[in-house]
């Protein structure tokens, strides 16, 4: 039975593993986000649509 | 790149704003046809009669043609134009080049053109949102890889070093599609329209969802993300609300969209951990989706009072709600217990048309009101006109999914009612007639979305013939980009690597592969765990003809085949499915909606008559029936001398037909056939009836079921 076999699916682990590198990624992101010296760099791209007719 | 006093140099060039209307007329072209195509169909549904008897005109064979048109014509050539047009001017340079754009734009409308013709004449894989043939498949890949090199090319010759948040959208948009359309569109050619899928029954939906629901991610989603993201601050002349939100909400969703495929599946076959998550990751898409939204809508501060005057603005602001909507509707139908109540029902048709009309339309229909007088240096005809066109859009749009949501709630609200151990409504046709006149108010508020549309053609019509004739391009200065000048090496984490598109690129792919493989991995290494069942056997050729015959007249859009392992559903249809009942279908054909019942335990619930008579005229054996005739059928031709060949085919992978089955096949089709029509024992049967297709399909009908409970 493929459920039963699947359980044991040995890769499952991999999901785990994709989680964590999920939520340390998104960490990182925000602090490197999120720190006050980002602010200016991201002020500026922010008005790129702008600078066009 | 400086001269030698220093200075930077200024380039001069001009955009290609050829491309951009080419794209943007042929977004209005079909759209007319997608749109048109869904009227149509929504008839059908609420009146029979309308399929008029005609083999190419039914809701089987037009529904893909609808569904590829609204996505791949209506929606692919808008994204086209917005990219085009906003890629340009945030890289600050032209399209890398104008031929390979040419050939973009060319090769797309052939494909639209191909699908046209193929779909109606039943030349289908019989896989949702990838029906194409693959002739066609190859011509995407191409056509699709042409776009994506003329795209990273213009962004390495581009004139700003920061890739705006919208650049990324359409990145991961270029990078997963190709990943998607490849993998789901593996399949073995029989003949020059017919294929058969690579992948077999679970395995097959686990990859044919994943591609689904990650075509709806990176289609639908992201790049009509990354138009709102430059087109709601050009139309309010004012930046996105939180810069730093957009760069959280673009790795969010990039990463976590893909892991959702599996909420297709739930209570399917799949096993356990893969439904959880898919269910787990569709409710936390809910806090990307939102936090995109948000930001939209944030970004208004201070203009809200000219939502009243501009009728760009409120299908800007409609459209972000709607999607708001549909991205807090999509998770709550993930959550299994109620998936177990609006799976295969009109809610989901309701779901998905509140984000097609609201959150796609509307974004598609901002842009072409924003653009079109842009790009043909004028203004808009008539704002009056734009402002009722979104309010007719808007109360079709309201009673469009109203009606779903109520027929799809009565839908399985009776399926599941069960007292005293017995269904309360056996007869499956008592939910259909219940619900038709919700179909009539939906065909209606369909009708009112495309009679809005109709007035957006005249009034961009009228615009662009008041457009002044020969105007010249405008030319652009800028200076060209030099790593050496810029700040480039001061920058560092997430700044830096908007600066750099290949590590940007490689680090999307990533993203998007982490769950791709999660999800994939159990499907494409199934075999491995998978065997053989006495109770299910390959098909016979007459069977394998007649599966063929099923997938040419779409019949998985109203029939599902699989028993959920639900009390009413075991009740009305008989034992669950098992996983191993499925290994030999290329493709699987489990169905999405349950227009009619379930046919995975039709097999011997019938005689041979009354599939007979039901396929020609379905309200002869169930009066009250809304299911197309199919006369045809008992005109159509097997071609016998093929079979051979598609037998071979299924052995190639992994369907244990033997050689002497290879070799008879055409003699114990014809064998098989004319045990059926002496079985029935037709008063005067039609001449060679045991040479039509008719019989072929009744029986593949009946090899449908489990002999045994596993």
């Amino acid at each position: 039975m493929k459920s039963e076999v699947l359980q044991q699916f040995p890769h499952i682990q991999l999901t785990g593993f994709a989680m964590l590198l999920f939520l340390g990624s998104f960490i990182a992101v925000a602090i490197q986000t999120f720190k006050r010296s980002a602010r200016p760099t991201f002020q500026r791209i922010s008005e790129l649509p702008l600078e066009d007719n | 790149m400086t001269n030698d006093t220093n200075t930077p140099v200024i380039d001069r060039f001009s955009f290609d704003n050829g491309i951009v209307k080419a794209f943007l007329l042929a977004t209005i072209v079909w759209g007319a046809v997608a749109l048109l195509l869904g009227v149509v169909i929504a008839s059908q549904l609420a009146h029979w009669k309308l399929n008029f008897g005609i083999s190419w005109l039914t809701f089987g064979r037009l529904r893909p043609l609808h569904t590829n048109a609204a996505i791949f014509a209506f929606c692919g050539n808008a994204i086209f134009a917005g990219i085009y047009h906003s890629s340009q001017r945030l890289l600050k340079t032209r399209m890398f080049s104008d031929t390979l754009s040419k050939i973009h734009f060319w090769g797309w409308q052939l494909i639209i053109v191909a699908a046209a013709i193929t779909l109606p004449l039943g030349m289908t894989s019989g896989k949702e949102y990838a029906e194409l043939e693959w002739p066609i498949d190859i011509l995407i890949a191409v056509v699709w890889l042409v776009f994506a090199f003329n795209y990273f090319a213009t962004i390495k010759v581009r004139r700003e070093r920061h890739l705006y948040v919208a650049i990324w959208f359409y990145i991961a948009t270029i990078v997963t599609i190709t990943i998607l359309h490849v993998v789901n569109s593996l399949a073995i050619p029989v003949s020059l329209f017919k294929s058969y899928s690579l992948f077999a029954g679970a395995q097959d939906a686990l990859v044919q969802w994943w591609y689904g629901h990650n075509a709806v991610a990176f289609f639908l989603t992201t790049p009509f993300l990354g138009l709102m993201y430059y087109y709601l601050p050009k139309a309010i002349k004012q930046p996105i609300y939180s810069y730093r939100l957009s760069i959280i909400h673009f790795w969010s969703l990039v990463f976590i969209y893909i892991w959702a495929g599996p909420h297709h599946l739930l209570y399917s076959v799949l096993p356990e951990w893969a439904q959880t998550v898919g269910v787990v990751f569709s409710i936390t898409l809910l806090a990307p989706s939102w936090g995109g939204m948000i930001n939209g809508l944030l970004t208004m501060r201070g203009a809200w009072s000219r939502v009243r005057k501009e009728p760009i603005l409120k299908f800007f602001v409609a459209a972000l709600t709607l999607y708001g909507m549909a991205t807090f509707e999509g998770p709550l139908l993930s959550i299994k217990s109620v998936n177990s109540l609006a799976h295969f029902t009109d809610w989901i048709v309701g779901h998905v048309h509140s984000g097609a009309l609201g959150w796609n339309g509307f974004m598609i229909f901002a842009l072409l009101y924003y653009t079109v007088p842009k790009v043909w240096k004028t203004k808009l005809y008539s704002d009056k006109l734009a402002t009722t066109h979104f309010w007719v859009a808007t109360v079709g749009i309201v009673l469009y999914v109203l009606s779903m949501w109520a027929s799809g709630v009565t839908q399985g609200l009776m399926w599941q009612a069960v007292e005293g151990g017995r269904l309360v409504y056996p007869d499956f046709v008592e939910t259909v007639t219940k619900i038709i006149p919700l179909y009539y108010v939906r065909a209606f508020g369909g009708l009112l979305y495309f009679v809005g549309y109709i007035v957006m053609i005249y009034n961009l019509t009228k615009t662009i013939i008041s457009a002044p004739k020969n105007v010249e391009e405008d030319i652009i200065t800028a200076p060209r980009l030099d790593t050496n000048t810029l700040d480039a090496g001061k920058e560092s984490g997430h700044r830096w690597v908007e600066g750099v598109a290949s590590t940007f690129t490689t680090l999307v792919i990533v993203a998007v592969l982490a769950g791709s493989v999660i999800e994939i991995l159990p499907a494409i290494t199934a075999h491995t765990y998978m065997k053989p069942i006495p109770e299910k056997t390959p098909y016979s050729s007459l069977e394998l003809v007649g599966r063929d015959i099923y997938i040419r007249e779409g019949c998985y859009n109203c029939h599902s085949q699989q028993v959920r392992p639900l009390k009413n559903e075991v009740l009305r249809y008989g034992t669950k499915s098992v996983p191993e009942e499925y290994i030999y279908d290329h493709p699987f054909q489990w169905g999405s909606k349950r227009t009619g019942p379930d046919v995975s335990r039709v097999g011997g619930k019938y005689p041979d008559l009354w599939h007979y008579r039901h396929m020609i005229d379905p309200r002869s054996m169930v009066p009250q029936s809304i299911m197309p005739s199919y006369p045809w059928l008992t005109k159509g031709r097997v071609n016998f001398a093929e079979l051979p060949k598609k037998l071979k085919v299924m052995r190639l992978m992994g369907v244990p037909y033997s050689d002497d089955e290879i070799k008879n096949a055409a003699q114990d089709a014809r064998r098989q056939a004319k045990s059926i029509v002496m079985t029935m024992n037709l008063a005067s049967p039609p001449k060679k009836l045991e040479e039509r297709d008719i019989i072929a399909l009744i029986a593949y009908l009946q090899k449908l079921h489990l002999k045994k409970d596993i």
